[in-house]
């Protein structure tokens, strides 16, 4: 239960940062939070304790079934740790933009400019 | 063997996007003509893959031979042949219309051009939920790097501010995949909709917000649309075009797919709130446009309110049948004229350097044809009969009349309010004394808006077209047939 708690708990900050704070740096870092949150949450889903790697050896289906950890939520975290890479890069690069235009990176200044 | 042509369209465009910064070190000027060449092999394959939707009304194709719940299935039923159309139609006349009309950076916006319709056309394609929003991430992706083209204050306003609201939305969509593959177990649509059926549990309800939430920041329904005139209006007009008609097409598809199919005979109220969301959005879109004077600002606003009455016809459509052939029929005429609308704004820039309504004035004498095609597109779009917009309009009217007769005043309203800010943007733009020497339009720019007006009177004087295309379509709102048809094989 605990890393369910954990997860909605970085689900919540992560969100509160992105839609409340001014300083658009901390906005991303706040986008990051909260995917990473959710990577978290995703990723428990698929724990079990004392789990083996979700590789088919010798020991047969029977043994895979009841001891293997769900490999599917990890491809999907892949994936999405990727997606939001990228996601990322970009927000990065135009907050470079956004303060070669205004010289700050606070959201407030940007929207002044544009009237 | 139904052969799915129209994947090949996909993967047409993907390969283009990454071959055409490669032939940019070289050739840059060949760069315009090889996404002309690969957006229209793209319309070519998706029209090859007709004959076999119309035959076996699906068509599915399991990757790599998974069978339907493990692997990744990819089907093109009535509702998705529809939007593949849609999107290389569009995708090609707007590669076309940009030949002329971007002079500047042309790799960076023709492989993104071609990156969000393969996130449009994966998003039309998947039946996986997962697959649904890696896509989705690869349109918002294209998306904001677009949003932010032309470098400018108010350009990188607008992306920035997309980012956020657009991020946050799919990230709330893939806490919404969590939970749902918490629940089930699967991510496979039709394996969801029988499970989901199966088990009652308060976090359905949650899991179904957030993916409605995550879907309707794309779709620009309220309380989400604030976004969409900022980002649509700093794009060059010719990306804004397609990326305003499709990206609402995609997101209201993809939120059909999430209440018709996966969440298919919950409770009404599911209805209710679409309903509620449509009128509000509807209504809103129109208040807004009344008071701007930014002519892409109007035109995007003018979108949102459209979207409000798909929403409502769909959400109808729970209880009347007839409401979901409507809500298909005006999906496909808003994307068209809005299109339309926004290629002839795209040529009114391009001539006189402004958007603003009130500097504009007299370019009805710079080029008469493009007055008519933009009074045309806006006729449709208020709903003036022989237009292609009052065929669907009036189905949505008539379906509202039996089932809520107070949307369908409301309806009205915002059909009257579309007509005074519309033919206020005709009358400040196109007429007046300003001293306006006629001029050539490219070919290049004027063939998509002659064909997408031909299109608007197409369906406007035969509506019967429209109604033949809607009932196909809304066949694949069975969802037995669409079940059965992915699990058994």
């Amino acid at each position: 239960m605990l890393p369910y708690i954990v997860a909605m708990f970085l689900v919540a900050l992560g969100s509160f940062a992105l839609l409340f704070k001014e300083n658009m740096i901390k906005k991303i870092i706040g986008l990051g939070i909260v995917s990473n949150g959710i990577h978290l949450f995703v990723i428990s889903l698929g724990y079990r304790k004392g789990g083996i790697a979700p590789i088919l050896q010798d020991l047969g289906l029977s043994h895979f079934v009841q001891y293997a950890v769900d490999p599917l939520p990890q491809a999907l975290i892949l994936t999405s740790i990727v997606i939001n890479l990228s996601v990322t890069a970009v927000a990065l690069s135009l907050i470079i933009h956004a303060y070669r235009k205004t010289g700050s990176i606070e959201a407030r200044d940007l929207r002044r400019l544009n009237g | 063997m139904a052969m799915m042509y129209s994947f090949f369209s996909l993967m047409t465009l993907l390969i283009a996007a990454f071959v055409v910064p490669l032939v940019s070190l070289k050739r840059e000027r060949y760069i315009p003509q090889i996404a002309i060449a690969s957006s229209f092999i793209a319309l070519v394959f998706a029209v090859m893959t007709v004959p076999f939707v119309l035959q076996d009304g699906i068509i599915i194709n399991q990757m790599e031979d998974w069978s339907a719940p493990y692997g990744i299935t990819v089907a093109v039923d009535g509702l998705s042949m529809l939007l593949i159309l849609m999107i290389t139609f569009i995708g090609f006349l707007v590669t076309m219309f940009s030949f002329r009309f971007v002079k500047k950076r042309r790799t960076k916006y023709y492989a993104l051009l071609m990156l969000l319709q393969v996130g449009l056309l994966g998003i039309a394609h998947t039946g996986d939920l997962f697959n649904l929003f890696v896509f989705l991430e690869i349109m918002s992706i294209a998306s904001y790097i677009l949003a932010s083209y032309s470098r400018n204050a108010p350009a990188i306003e607008g992306a920035l501010k997309y980012l956020i609201i657009g991020s946050f939305g799919t990230s709330m969509m893939l806490l919404g995949v969590a939970f749902l593959y918490g629940l089930t177990g699967t991510l496979n649509m039709a394996d969801l909709a029988v499970k989901v059926a199966g088990i009652s549990s308060p976090i359905l309800p949650l899991a179904l917000g957030l993916l409605i939430t995550g879907l309707g920041v794309k779709a620009a329904i309220f309380p989400f649309h604030a976004w969409k005139p900022d980002v649509v209006t700093v794009m060059p007009a010719s990306a804004g075009a397609m990326f305003s008609a499709l990206s609402t097409s995609i997101g209201i598809y993809a939120i059909l797919r999430i209440v018709f199919t996966v969440f298919s005979g919950s409770s009404p109220v599911l209805y209710y709130i679409l309903i509620a969301i449509g009128a509000v959005t509807m209504a809103l879109g129109a208040i807004m446009a009344l008071q701007q004077r930014h002519l892409l600002r109007l035109l995007a606003y003018s979108a949102i309110s459209q979207v409000g009455y798909i929403m409502i016809a769909f959400g109808v459509g729970g209880f009347n049948p007839l409401g979901i052939q409507a809500g298909i029929f005006h999906l496909f005429n808003v994307a068209m004229f809005e299109t339309l609308l926004f290629l002839c704004a795209g040529i009114i820039k391009h001539k006189a350097g402004t958007y603003n309504m009130e500097k504009l004035g007299g370019m009805a004498r710079f080029s008469p044809v493009v007055s008519y095609a933009f009074l045309i597109g806006m006729l449709a779009n208020i709903g003036i009969p022989f237009f292609s917009g009052f065929s669907s309009k009036w189905m949505i009217y008539i379906v509202t009349l039996e089932v809520f007769p107070i949307l369908t005043v409301l309806a009205v309203v915002v059909s009257i309010m579309t007509l005074l800010y519309g033919l206020r943007a005709y009358a400040l733009v196109f007429l007046g004394n300003k001293n306006v020497k006629p001029g050539k339009v490219k070919r290049s720019m004027i063939i998509p808006v002659l064909i997408l007006a031909a299109i608007c009177l197409l369906f406007g004087v035969f509506p019967q077209l429209g109604f033949n295309m809607a009932a196909f379509v809304s066949q694949s709102f069975d969802n037995a047939k669409y079940i059965n048809m992915i699990l058994m094989g």
